[in-house]
C-alpha cells in the first residue's frame, strides 16, 4: 500500500508570493488567494483572519503582523492554523524550501488553532495564548 | 505618486505601500539583489509607482541615515 502525502488547504495573505502558491497546488494543495477572495487589496489584519477562519484554510503569511496584537488570540484559537515563515528574504523560492521541511512536520491537528513558526533551521508551535502586545 | 504608509491595523503597522498589504521591506528584498523585475511575477498586483514609491522612501531613508552619521552634509 502507498500512503499519500496528506493534502492542506492554505489561505495566502496578499503578501505571500503568487509562484509559491502555485508551487502549492502542484503539490496537490487547495490554494486560495485572501486578495481574490476578498477582492480588493491593501485589506486589514483581521479581515484577512476572518476570511480564512471562514475558508476553513491554513493562512500563509511571511510577516508577524498576527503575532503582534493579543486581540487576535480568540480568533486563531478557533482557526485551521497559521504558518509564518520567519525569513528576511520573502522570495518564492525561500518560501518553497521552508515549506517543504514545515510538510515534514504538521498535522491537521497538529496546527490547528496554533501558529507555527517555520525558518530553515527550526519549526516552533505557538499557542494563541502565548501571544505578545507589541 | 503612491503613498507609503503605516497602520497599525494592517502588518501590524509596518511601512508599506498603500493600497496593499506590500511591506517596503519586502520590496527592500529584490531592490538589494537587483531582482525588481521579478517582484510583478511574485506580486502581479503591484504596479511601477508602488515599487517607485517604495524605492524612493527606502533612498530617503538611507539618506537620513548617513545625515545622522555624518556621511552627507545636512
Amino acid at each position: 500500500m502507498v500512503l499519500r502525502p496528506h493534502k492542506f488547504k492554505f489561505y495566502l495573505d496578499e503578501n505571500f508570493p503568487v509562484p509559491a502558491g502555485s508551487f502549492l497546488k502542484s503539490l496537490g494543495h487547495n490554494v486560495v488567494s485572501g486578495i481574490k477572495i476578498l477582492r480588493e487589496a491593501g485589506l486589514s489584519d483581521q479581515k484577512h483572519l476572518q476570511a480564512c477562519i471562514k475558508q476553513k484554510a491554513i493562512l500563509l503569511a511571511f510577516d508577524r503582523d498576527f503575532m503582534i496584537d493579543t486581540k487576535y488570540s480568540k480568533m486563531i484559537a478557533s482557526s485551521c492554523g497559521i504558518i509564518l515563515i520567519e525569513a528576511t528574504d520573502t522570495r518564492p523560492e525561500t518560501a518553497k524550501k521552508i515549506l517543504q521541511k514545515v510538510f515534514k512536520d504538521i498535522t491537521d491537528n497538529k496546527i490547528k488553532g496554533k501558529i507555527c513558526c517555520a525558518s530553515i533551521d527550526k519549526i516552533k508551535y505557538i499557542q494563541p495564548e502565548e501571544i505578545e502586545e507589541g | 505618486m503612491t503613498k507609503i504608509i503605516c497602520t497599525k491595523n494592517v502588518l501590524g503597522g509596518k511601512a508599506r505601500i498603500s493600497g496593499t498589504r506590500i511591506s517596503v521591506d519586502l520590496i527592500y528584498n529584490y531592490v538589494k539583489d537587483n531582482n525588481i523585475d521579478q517582484i510583478y511575477t511574485d506580486y502581479p498586483h503591484l504596479k511601477k509607482d508602488h515599487v517607485a514609491s517604495a524605492v524612493e522612501y527606502l533612498d530617503n531613508k538611507v539618506h537620513l541615515a548617513k545625515e545622522r552619521v555624518g556621511l552627507t552634509p545636512a
